[in-house]
């Protein structure tokens, strides 16, 4: 069996398709007349590249693309609903206004209830130190957590 | 000796460029200009690595898919053409792994060869198609995805070289012995035909 020389292994891949350049490709024809190693190989290249080159041609099925498409709004759907950068670039401005909103709310409540927490203390205080303060007023205070305002507005006026 | 056509021009800028920028921005349009364009190429590249014509045109898609999916990953440091392939050349060794594991018999696609390119014969064709795929299944497996990405696909080498992570010189040796190896398979089946099958 003849052997290709290992030396024109670059020009005899690029003269089987066809890409060798014509200064080189002249060089090795003239090589392959004295060298049946390398002509048998420059045949098998031929061969090879001219087989594969028209094996595979294929014509895409019908709406090929169009699948390719419909799956992928299908995934890009959930990817977006999934997508992190959405919500931390692109709904950036979204994301500071509900960070804002929540940092509102929640120092508002926290005001109210201090505020509510003041207000009862000081009404606790003024009923538990009250000198108008009745036996019925407390009572009404332990049950239903209200003081008859009539009481602490005599309290103010005695003052 | 037939004197050789000019080689294709290497290198310059990417062609797909704009319609890889407005794709990106989720044109459909553009996209389905793109997977238009590319569409024979990918499913080619992926039945001659795969075998099957009804596996290809799964990977295929597969292949788009993840491809649109991860395009803002795409920095333009290749063409979008060679980015395209490594992506198919990934999928189809990946859905071959998890065929050979299935031992799947992909003789089937044999009716997909095209009729044209044997006289005519459909039962030609078949086999054919039969025998070629047995040959290619014979390549190891880096020698035939350096051919195909050449003869099949019409990579230029260094794009190969890029794509595959190998020199220049890796590429022709292995596109050299991939060529020689197919024709003394096919001559092989051809001489035994039942030892092949």
């Amino acid at each position: 069996m003849d052997v290709p020389c290992q030396d024109r292994i670059s020009q005899l891949v690029r003269a089987g398709d066809g890409t060798l350049e014509p200064a080189q490709f002249d060089d090795l024809t003239q090589h392959i007349a004295v060298c049946p190693g390398c002509r048998a190989a420059l045949d098998a290249q031929r061969f090879g590249h001219a087989l594969l080159s028209q094996a595979f041609v294929v014509d895409a099925g019908i709406g090929f693309s169009t699948r390719v498409l419909a799956n992928l709004e299908e995934t890009d759907r959930w990817f977006n609903v999934l997508d992190f950068r959405r919500w931390t670039w692109r709904l950036g401005p979204l994301s500071a206004a509900l960070l804002m909103a929540a940092w509102i709310v929640t120092g508002g409540i926290t005001s109210a209830e201090q505020v509510t927490v003041t207000a009862a203390e000081s009404a606790a205080d003024a009923v538990l130190w009250s000198d108008v303060i009745e036996g019925d007023d407390l009572v009404s205070l332990a049950w239903q957590n209200v003081v008859d305002s009539e009481v602490l507005a005599g309290e103010g006026d005695g003052q | 000796v037939v004197p050789p056509p000019q080689p294709p021009r290497e290198g310059g800028a990417d062609p797909d460029n704009a319609l890889v920028a407005r794709a990106r921005d989720g044109d459909q349009d553009a996209i389905r200009q793109l997977v238009a364009q590319y569409e024979r190429r990918v499913i080619g590249l992926a039945w001659s690595l795969l075998g099957s014509r009804t596996d290809a045109e799964d990977v295929a898609q597969e292949s788009f898919l993840r491809a649109f999916r991860s395009l803002r990953t795409f920095r333009g440091q290749s063409l979008f053409r060679t980015w395209l392939f490594q992506i198919v050349v990934n999928a189809a060794r990946t859905y071959r792994r998890s065929r050979n594991t299935r031992l799947e018999d992909a003789s089937g696609s044999a009716i997909d060869f095209d009729t044209r390119t044997s006289g005519g014969s459909l039962e030609h064709a078949i086999v054919a198609r039969d025998q070629l795929n047995n040959a290619m299944a014979t390549l190891p497996a880096e020698l035939r995805e350096a051919l195909v990405l050449r003869d099949v696909n019409g990579l230029d080498y260094r794009e190969i070289a890029e794509m595959l992570g190998i020199p220049l010189g890796t590429v022709e040796s292995r596109i050299f012995r991939g060529r020689a190896q197919l024709r003394q398979a096919l001559q092989r089946d051809a001489e035994n035909p039942q030892t092949s099958r």
